[in-house]
């Protein structure tokens, strides 16, 4: 392989992320055990959100920056970064990084089952580093939802005509114009470096948005032990839906897997799909022959191909774990940089995709949920304490992200409003009637129980997600039952937050007017279970690894 | 901290989880192997053509180049689909030039339905089908070859005419729905007349 300049440019922004979130880690005066692993793939996602969140602000007010502007902003407090390692000692390395966690040595791997699992998790952080660098971006929501933006925001800005002119007889195209711009900024920092605008020269940056979430998970179930780490960290990594969205061998596998378990995304979707578009037989041979041998079946990436889903799990794992770790009565320990992490990652959230707004809510009602039932009869002084920090929190992130949603304003709907379809009125109409033409997905036609089954059939899926949502159902379901107080101790926050956004999901599947067919073959809801997917995780091993006082 | 450790079954439970990791593991070696023996050697733009999505592959990138050579990068673009039967969503061209053809600004009839998403397509299409007053299917006819003349003037609506000149709009692409040969007959036209015949590599 070449080295083309659009790897320098990559490599550039990757350093500049590196020492910009160093200098923003420094700044929260950092006092708890971090790894180098954590302190690098941590000042690394904070660089990259806090460089989003700078260069759309920076484009709403100023308009398109010359590429010597744009490299200057990004430059510029990242060698304030590298000088301050270099030279202020409360910002090097040897000070920041911290060997004990939770008051012990951190575990060292001693048997072979630690060895060999150690291995296979630097072999799948490999994986997803070659997935996320060896292909430029191709796939259609990375090319057209996000990559143009990026070209758009790179040349016009952010809320021009090309924005703004998209209803009456004639206009301009952008599909989803009102999706967020952060995915979109990550392809810009690397093209004000390139000189033009490549979608493709970040795309080896997302690996850090697979690769974050496994060391957060790896450092907040350190203090459970060597076993409970690797393996949290193991079953996030180990997610083949991160490494493609379509299945590796075509529809054959998903064909065999679909007698199994039903109608989901099977070829009868297709070949009804075909049918309907068309009367002629000879095309529709044409077409059917095209879509079985296509290489759209392909292993492709799908998390790491400058795609917004993945930056966002990322951004609400990012944000969850650390304020996770701040909640009073939590067994890990925590400091005043985790506060400042959470804030940025809540504002990161909110730049990636619309999802972000509704997870800032439910992150909102589950924080409140978990502070209240885990005080512990000590209810009124811990509000006191954490209601004021919390709404500091959530207020820096809002206004961190709200330069685009002074834009996003003046964008017309043009395409899925999802809070307009959330009425009383739809509910009860969706609950109560059966949906027309539905014969052929072999359910009984209500919308509720139509997406239901989906959802077992895409979570119980190993080709797509491994045994992850079986082993947290189980568990979940063994909690409830037998053993309730392991849900209520460290777990409770991430369970809240896989359950409130499983719950959402299902309400707006229910209720938006979709073609279901068309929407299952495009990766729903897969797509949006990988939002929480790694908190699932958390909540899983938290559960099974239970600290004393916690069953106290 | 003495941690109290899950029931064995879902110490087994994680245990499988590793073990059945090893199917994404062997598809991870399987891919680098692919990518080591089929576009290690490639340019990242040479990369880019091997994905045989409607956007990649080399028809489409062909006329893009035609196109990028023929119009100025500062000059508006109108996309004018005409014809065909296809439906699908590979067949979604405005879309796919929108990209393809930046920094030239394309313009469509009925933006709010063209940008919408995949459903909102067909109806997009019929709107310029009922537009252009001519039944596709009976014109269309895939297997011969075709002069996208046969559907004769293509009659607009004054106010998208207003709006074209309102915005400077000079040149516009007329092409018909067909994903196995893209662009072929497909017209270039500047100021309203043909600048460009044909799409496919032997039309150009």
């Amino acid at each position: 392989m070449s080295f083309e300049p659009g790897h320098a440019a990559l490599l550039a922004t990757a350093i500049c992320f590196f020492f910009i979130g160093h200098i923003y880690l420094c700044l929260g005066r950092p006092q708890r055990a971090r790894s180098a692993a954590e302190w690098v793939l941590t000042a690394l996602m904070v660089g990259a959100i806090g460089s989003i969140v700078f260069a759309i602000g920076a484009v709403v007010v100023f308009g398109p920056l010359d590429v010597w502007v744009g490299r200057m902003i990004i430059a510029g407090p990242a060698l304030a970064g590298a000088l301050g390692m270099a030279f202020a000692p409360s910002m090097r390395l040897s000070h920041v990084l911290n060997t004990h966690c939770d008051g012990l040595p951190i575990p060292k791997v001693t048997t072979r089952l630690e060895r060999y699992s150690r291995l296979l998790l630097i072999a799948f952080s490999a994986g997803v580093i070659f997935t996320a660098s060896a292909s430029p971006v191709h796939l259609f929501d990375s090319v057209f939802h996000f990559g143009y933006k990026g070209r758009v925001m790179f040349t016009e800005g952010i809320g021009g005509a090309a924005w703004t002119d998209l209803d009456g007889v004639l206009g301009r195209i952008m599909t989803h114009p009102k999706y967020p711009p952060g995915v979109s900024a990550m392809e810009v920092v690397p093209s004000w470096f390139l000189g033009h605008f490549d979608a493709s020269a970040a795309r080896g940056l997302f690996s850090i948005f697979a690769l974050a979430p496994a060391i957060w998970i790896f450092a907040a179930l350190r203090s459970r032990g060597r076993l409970a780490a690797t393996f949290g960290a193991l079953t996030w990594l180990t997610v083949p839906l991160l490494f493609y969205l379509h299945l590796p061998l075509g529809q054959t596998l998903h064909s065999i897997y679909g007698l199994g378990l039903g109608s989901g995304l099977s070829e009868d979707i297709y070949t009804k799909l075909v049918f309907e578009s068309s009367r002629d037989p000879e095309l529709t041979a044409r077409n059917l022959r095209n879509m079985f041998l296509s290489v759209w079946k392909s292993p492709d990436g799908g998390g790491m191909d400058g795609s917004a889903d993945l930056p966002l799990a990322a951004c609400l794992f990012g944000a969850l774990v650390h304020l996770w770790r701040v909640l009073p009565g939590n067994s890990v320990e925590s400091d005043r940089t985790d506060w400042t992490i959470g804030t940025l990652m809540l504002a990161g959230m909110l730049l990636m995709k619309n999802e972000g707004g509704a997870y800032l809510i439910l992150m909102g009602i589950a924080l409140l949920s978990a502070v209240t039932i885990t005080a512990r009869g000590n209810l009124g002084p811990t509000l006191r304490i954490m209601i004021p920090r919390l709404g500091a929190v959530f207020t820096i992130a809002i206004v961190l992200a709200s330069p685009w949603f002074l834009v996003r304003g003046s964008i017309p709907e043009v395409d899925e409003n999802y809070p307009a379809q959330l009425t009383l009125e739809n509910v009860v109409s969706v609950v109560s009637e059966p949906l027309e033409g539905l014969e052929s997905e072999g359910a009984s036609g209500y919308a509720p129980v139509i997406v239901a089954k989906r959802f077992i059939v895409a979570l119980a899926n190993p080709l797509k997600w491994n045994l992850l949502w079986l082993t947290f159902t189980a568990t979940l379901a063994w909690c409830v039952i037998c053993a309730r107080k392991r849900l209520l101790g460290d777990a409770l926050l991430p369970v809240l937050i896989v359950l409130l956004g499983s719950a959402t999901y299902f309400t707006i599947l229910v209720v938006a007017p979709w073609d279901y067919e068309a929407l299952f073959r495009m990766g729903i809801p897969e797509r949006l279970f990988i939002h929480v997917a790694s908190p699932a995780v958390l909540a899983t091993f938290a559960m099974l690894w239970c600290a004393p006082d916690e069953l106290s | 901290m003495n941690y109290h450790g899950p029931p064995r079954f879902f110490v087994f439970l994680i245990g499988a989880g590793v073990v059945s990791a090893l199917l994404p593991f062997a598809n991870m070696g399987h891919e680098v192997g692919r990518w080591w023996n089929s576009r290690a050697e490639l340019t990242e733009a040479e990369q880019y053509r091997t994905y045989q999505t409607p956007w990649t592959n080399a028809p489409f990138i062909r006329f893009v180049d035609r196109i990028r050579e023929s119009v100025p990068a500062d000059a508006g673009v109108l996309l004018t689909p005409v014809g065909g039967d296809e439906r699908l969503g590979r067949v979604r061209w405005h879309v796919f030039l929108n990209e393809a053809i930046y920094p030239r600004q394309a313009f469509v009839r009925r933006p709010s339905m063209a940008s919408g998403t995949a459903m909102s397509f067909a109806p997009w299409v019929d709107y310029h089908t009922t537009l252009a007053l001519v039944e596709p299917t009976a014109v269309f006819q895939p297997a011969v070859p075709f002069d996208i003349s046969l559907f004769g003037e293509f009659p607009e609506e004054a106010s998208v005419q207003e709006a074209l000149v309102e915005r400077g709009v000079e040149w516009e692409i007329r092409y018909f729905l067909d994903s196995n040969e893209p662009f072929r007959g497909a017209l270039l036209l500047h100021k309203g007349k043909v600048f460009r015949r044909g799409g496919l590599a032997s039309e150009l």
